[in-house]
Protein backbone atom coordinates (compact mmCIF):
# COMPACT_ATOMS: atom_id res chain seq x y z
CA UNK A 1 0.00 0.00 0.00
CA UNK A 2 1.09 3.56 -1.13
CA UNK A 3 2.40 5.75 2.00
CA UNK A 4 -0.12 8.68 1.29
CA UNK A 5 0.75 11.08 4.08
CA UNK A 6 4.21 11.29 3.44
CA UNK A 7 6.15 14.90 4.40
CA UNK A 8 7.48 16.75 1.71
CA UNK A 9 11.15 17.33 1.88
CA UNK A 10 11.46 21.35 2.89
CA UNK A 11 15.09 22.15 1.41
CA UNK A 12 16.69 24.65 3.10
CA UNK A 13 18.56 27.11 1.02
CA UNK A 14 21.62 29.19 1.74
CA UNK A 15 21.36 32.23 -0.22
CA UNK A 16 24.86 33.32 -2.26
CA UNK A 17 26.29 36.69 -1.36
CA UNK A 18 25.98 39.72 -3.74
CA UNK A 19 28.15 39.79 -7.25
CA UNK A 20 29.08 43.46 -8.87
CA UNK A 21 26.81 43.20 -11.66
CA UNK A 22 24.23 41.72 -10.62
CA UNK A 23 24.03 42.45 -6.85
CA UNK A 24 21.29 39.97 -5.70
CA UNK A 25 20.72 37.42 -8.24
CA UNK A 26 24.37 35.95 -8.87
CA UNK A 27 26.42 33.95 -6.29
CA UNK A 28 29.82 35.91 -5.64
CA UNK A 29 33.08 34.92 -2.99
CA UNK A 30 33.10 36.77 0.52
CA UNK A 31 36.34 38.30 -1.06
CA UNK A 32 33.86 40.13 -3.61
CA UNK A 33 31.08 41.36 -1.51
CA UNK A 34 34.38 43.86 -0.47
CA UNK A 35 34.26 45.33 -3.67
CA UNK A 36 31.05 46.05 -4.24
CA UNK A 37 30.51 49.89 -5.03
CA UNK A 38 27.70 50.06 -1.90
CA UNK A 39 29.78 48.46 0.22
CA UNK A 40 31.37 50.15 3.54
CA UNK A 41 32.19 49.79 6.61
CA UNK A 42 31.33 52.65 8.05
CA UNK A 43 28.60 53.23 10.87
CA UNK A 44 27.39 56.25 9.36
CA UNK A 45 26.80 55.38 5.67
CA UNK A 46 23.32 55.63 4.28
CA UNK A 47 23.44 53.34 1.41
CA UNK A 48 25.31 49.86 2.32
CA UNK A 49 25.31 46.46 0.38
CA UNK A 50 26.18 43.71 3.20
CA UNK A 51 26.92 45.64 5.77
CA UNK A 52 29.20 43.46 8.23
CA UNK A 53 28.44 45.29 11.48
CA UNK A 54 24.62 45.67 11.60
CA UNK A 55 22.48 43.45 13.42
CA UNK A 56 18.49 43.96 14.34
CA UNK A 57 16.53 42.08 17.37
CA UNK A 58 14.58 39.97 14.90
CA UNK A 59 16.69 39.00 12.90
CA UNK A 60 16.90 35.02 12.09
CA UNK A 61 20.36 33.09 12.10
CA UNK A 62 20.16 32.23 8.21
CA UNK A 63 18.90 35.35 7.44
CA UNK A 64 21.56 37.71 5.32
CA UNK A 65 21.29 41.86 5.03
CA UNK A 66 21.40 42.79 1.60
CA UNK A 67 20.61 46.11 2.24
CA UNK A 68 21.33 48.92 4.93
CA UNK A 69 19.75 52.17 4.04
CA UNK A 70 19.17 55.71 5.82
CA UNK A 71 17.79 59.24 5.41
CA UNK A 72 21.00 60.98 3.11
CA UNK A 73 23.34 62.55 5.06
CA UNK A 74 22.20 66.41 3.57
CA UNK A 75 18.84 65.92 5.57
CA UNK A 76 20.73 66.89 8.69
CA UNK A 77 22.07 70.23 7.42
CA UNK A 78 18.54 71.60 8.65
CA UNK A 79 19.55 70.80 12.34
CA UNK A 80 23.25 71.74 11.73
CA UNK A 81 22.37 74.86 10.73
CA UNK A 82 20.34 75.74 13.47
CA UNK A 83 23.07 74.11 16.30
CA UNK A 84 25.35 76.18 14.83
CA UNK A 85 23.29 79.36 15.54
CA UNK A 86 22.54 78.00 18.86
CA UNK A 87 26.14 77.25 19.86
CA UNK A 88 27.19 81.17 18.23
CA UNK A 89 24.14 82.80 20.15
CA UNK A 90 25.60 83.53 23.73
CA UNK A 91 28.82 85.23 22.12
CA UNK A 92 26.93 87.15 20.19
CA UNK A 93 23.98 88.29 22.64
CA UNK A 94 26.74 88.95 25.23
CA UNK A 95 28.33 91.08 22.91
CA UNK A 96 25.16 93.21 22.27
CA UNK A 97 24.45 93.61 25.97
CA UNK A 98 26.57 92.04 28.79
CA UNK A 99 24.53 93.37 31.63
CA UNK A 100 21.56 92.57 31.56
CA UNK A 101 22.28 89.39 34.00
CA UNK A 102 24.25 89.25 37.14
CA UNK A 103 27.37 87.50 36.86
CA UNK A 104 26.23 84.27 38.42
CA UNK A 105 23.10 84.10 36.96
CA UNK A 106 25.14 84.88 33.41
CA UNK A 107 27.47 82.14 34.23
CA UNK A 108 24.51 79.77 34.69
CA UNK A 109 22.42 80.44 31.74
CA UNK A 110 25.41 80.26 29.23
CA UNK A 111 26.09 76.65 30.73
CA UNK A 112 22.54 76.19 30.64
CA UNK A 113 21.94 77.56 27.11
CA UNK A 114 25.06 74.94 25.47
CA UNK A 115 23.35 71.75 27.76
CA UNK A 116 19.83 72.54 25.97
CA UNK A 117 22.22 73.06 22.36
CA UNK A 118 24.05 69.52 23.37
CA UNK A 119 20.22 67.62 24.15
CA UNK A 120 18.95 69.25 20.76
CA UNK A 121 22.17 68.02 18.36
CA UNK A 122 22.37 64.48 20.19
CA UNK A 123 18.42 64.16 20.02
CA UNK A 124 18.75 64.88 16.26
CA UNK A 125 21.51 62.94 15.45
CA UNK A 126 20.40 60.41 17.30
CA UNK A 127 16.88 60.55 15.26
CA UNK A 128 18.80 60.58 11.81
CA UNK A 129 21.16 57.59 12.98
CA UNK A 130 18.29 55.29 14.16
CA UNK A 131 16.05 55.99 11.95
CA UNK A 132 17.06 52.96 9.11
CA UNK A 133 15.98 50.78 6.54
CA UNK A 134 17.08 47.12 6.19
CA UNK A 135 16.25 45.20 3.40
CA UNK A 136 17.52 41.30 4.01
CA UNK A 137 17.02 38.42 1.73
CA UNK A 138 13.56 37.20 3.21
CA UNK A 139 11.92 40.77 4.63
CA UNK A 140 12.17 44.55 4.44
CA UNK A 141 12.61 46.09 8.09
CA UNK A 142 11.46 49.80 8.97
CA UNK A 143 12.63 50.62 12.34
CA UNK A 144 11.19 54.35 12.96
CA UNK A 145 12.64 56.48 16.21
CA UNK A 146 10.46 59.54 16.00
CA UNK A 147 11.04 60.39 19.02
CA UNK A 148 12.21 59.90 22.49
CA UNK A 149 9.45 57.77 23.86
CA UNK A 150 8.05 56.22 20.23
CA UNK A 151 9.98 53.32 18.46
CA UNK A 152 7.90 51.66 15.70
CA UNK A 153 9.90 48.15 13.96
CA UNK A 154 7.63 46.65 11.23
CA UNK A 155 9.07 44.23 8.38
CA UNK A 156 7.18 42.32 5.68
CA UNK A 157 8.24 39.42 3.98
CA UNK A 158 9.94 39.55 0.37
CA UNK A 159 6.84 37.73 -0.99
CA UNK A 160 4.29 39.92 0.24
CA UNK A 161 5.79 43.30 -2.23
CA UNK A 162 2.95 43.85 -4.73
CA UNK A 163 4.29 47.12 -5.79
CA UNK A 164 7.11 49.39 -5.40
CA UNK A 165 7.59 53.00 -6.69
CA UNK A 166 10.27 55.70 -5.93
CA UNK A 167 10.16 59.58 -6.23
CA UNK A 168 12.64 62.00 -6.74
CA UNK A 169 12.06 65.53 -7.05
CA UNK A 170 13.51 69.43 -6.01
CA UNK A 171 16.94 70.59 -7.17
CA UNK A 172 18.68 68.82 -3.40
CA UNK A 173 17.18 65.46 -4.36
CA UNK A 174 18.36 65.78 -8.08
CA UNK A 175 21.79 67.33 -7.56
CA UNK A 176 22.20 64.45 -4.45
CA UNK A 177 20.28 61.72 -5.99
CA UNK A 178 18.17 60.36 -3.04
CA UNK A 179 14.56 60.12 -2.68
CA UNK A 180 10.87 58.02 -0.94
CA UNK A 181 11.01 54.96 -2.22
CA UNK A 182 7.52 53.91 -1.84
CA UNK A 183 6.54 49.90 -1.14
CA UNK A 184 2.91 48.22 -1.21
CA UNK A 185 2.43 45.23 0.15
CA UNK A 186 -0.67 42.70 1.20
CA UNK A 187 1.22 42.42 4.96
CA UNK A 188 -0.42 44.26 8.41
CA UNK A 189 1.41 47.33 7.25
CA UNK A 190 0.17 48.26 3.79
CA UNK A 191 2.92 51.08 2.92
CA UNK A 192 6.69 51.06 3.77
CA UNK A 193 8.45 54.80 3.03
CA UNK A 194 12.12 54.46 2.95
CA UNK A 195 12.50 58.50 3.04
CA UNK A 196 14.93 60.80 1.90
CA UNK A 197 17.46 57.32 0.84
CA UNK A 198 20.61 57.82 -1.51
CA UNK A 199 20.37 55.45 -4.97
CA UNK A 200 16.66 55.24 -4.82
CA UNK A 201 17.04 53.72 -8.22
CA UNK A 202 19.71 50.60 -6.99
CA UNK A 203 16.99 50.15 -4.28
CA UNK A 204 14.07 49.73 -6.47
CA UNK A 205 16.15 47.24 -8.33
CA UNK A 206 17.67 45.46 -5.43
CA UNK A 207 13.77 44.91 -4.28
CA UNK A 208 12.56 43.90 -7.74
CA UNK A 209 15.64 41.02 -7.94
CA UNK A 210 14.80 39.97 -4.53
CA UNK A 211 10.94 39.34 -5.31
CA UNK A 212 12.11 37.60 -8.39
CA UNK A 213 14.41 35.14 -6.65
CA UNK A 214 11.66 34.48 -4.29
CA UNK A 215 9.22 33.80 -6.67
CA UNK A 216 11.80 31.61 -7.97
CA UNK A 217 12.25 29.96 -4.76
CA UNK A 218 7.93 28.67 -4.64
CA UNK A 219 8.48 27.80 -8.06
CA UNK A 220 11.12 25.68 -7.21
CA UNK A 221 9.82 24.29 -4.25
CA UNK A 222 12.90 25.49 -2.51
CA UNK A 223 11.20 27.15 1.26
CA UNK A 224 12.86 28.38 3.96
CA UNK B 1 14.95 93.44 43.51
CA UNK B 2 11.94 92.28 45.81
CA UNK B 3 8.59 91.51 44.63
CA UNK B 4 6.27 93.66 45.94
CA UNK B 5 3.48 92.55 48.39
CA UNK B 6 5.34 88.80 48.90
CA UNK B 7 9.09 90.38 49.77
CA UNK B 8 10.96 87.37 48.34
CA UNK B 9 13.30 88.53 45.63
CA UNK B 10 13.52 88.09 41.94
CA UNK B 11 16.45 85.90 42.08
CA UNK B 12 15.28 83.89 44.51
CA UNK B 13 12.33 82.96 42.39
CA UNK B 14 14.83 82.47 39.46
CA UNK B 15 16.99 80.22 40.99
CA UNK B 16 13.94 78.07 42.13
CA UNK B 17 12.55 78.18 38.62
CA UNK B 18 16.21 77.12 36.92
CA UNK B 19 16.76 74.68 39.53
CA UNK B 20 13.10 72.68 38.31
CA UNK B 21 14.05 72.93 35.46
CA UNK B 22 17.58 71.52 35.59
CA UNK B 23 15.76 68.83 37.46
CA UNK B 24 13.30 68.23 34.29
CA UNK B 25 16.30 68.01 32.22
CA UNK B 26 18.09 65.31 34.40
CA UNK B 27 14.78 62.99 33.74
CA UNK B 28 15.32 64.16 29.61
CA UNK B 29 18.25 63.07 29.86
CA UNK B 30 17.86 59.73 31.83
CA UNK B 31 15.31 58.93 29.01
CA UNK B 32 17.54 59.53 26.86
CA UNK B 33 20.45 57.35 28.14
CA UNK B 34 17.63 54.74 28.75
CA UNK B 35 16.61 55.03 24.68
CA UNK B 36 20.05 54.54 23.64
CA UNK B 37 20.18 51.75 25.16
CA UNK B 38 16.92 50.58 24.21
CA UNK B 39 17.61 51.28 20.31
CA UNK B 40 20.73 49.66 20.71
CA UNK B 41 19.43 46.39 21.78
CA UNK B 42 17.14 46.82 18.97
CA UNK B 43 19.58 47.31 16.08
CA UNK B 44 23.18 47.28 16.23
CA UNK B 45 24.87 49.06 14.03
CA UNK B 46 28.50 49.13 14.84
CA UNK B 47 28.64 52.39 16.94
CA UNK B 48 27.03 51.60 20.08
CA UNK B 49 30.01 52.22 23.14
CA UNK B 50 30.75 55.92 21.62
CA UNK B 51 26.49 56.11 21.24
CA UNK B 52 26.43 54.95 25.38
CA UNK B 53 29.18 56.97 26.26
CA UNK B 54 27.61 59.82 24.71
CA UNK B 55 24.72 60.13 26.76
CA UNK B 56 25.68 59.13 29.83
CA UNK B 57 28.29 62.14 29.40
CA UNK B 58 25.01 63.98 28.21
CA UNK B 59 23.37 63.28 31.65
CA UNK B 60 26.85 64.22 33.89
CA UNK B 61 26.54 67.47 32.08
CA UNK B 62 23.13 67.41 33.46
CA UNK B 63 23.64 67.02 36.62
CA UNK B 64 26.65 68.97 37.17
CA UNK B 65 25.12 72.37 35.58
CA UNK B 66 22.41 71.42 38.62
CA UNK B 67 24.90 71.27 41.09
CA UNK B 68 26.92 74.38 39.45
CA UNK B 69 23.31 76.39 39.65
CA UNK B 70 22.62 74.92 43.53
CA UNK B 71 26.16 76.37 44.49
CA UNK B 72 26.62 79.25 42.35
CA UNK B 73 23.02 80.78 41.92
Amino acid sequence: MPDVFVAKNIVKKEKPPLNQENPVMKPAATSSIERLPGHTHNPFASFSYYPEKVNFETKEEAEKIVLFLRQHPIVNLKWILIASVLVAAPSILLGINSNFLPGNFRFMAILAWYLITCGYIFENFLSWFFNVYIVTDERIVDVDFANLIYKEVSDANIDKIQDVTYKMGGVARTFFNYGDVTIQTASEVPNFDFLAVPNPDRVVKVLQELRREEEQEKLEGRIR
Amino acid sequence: MTIPFVGISMWVIIKLFAVISLIFYIVFALVVVRQVQLMIKTIELGFDAPLRFLSIMHLLFACSVLIFALIIL
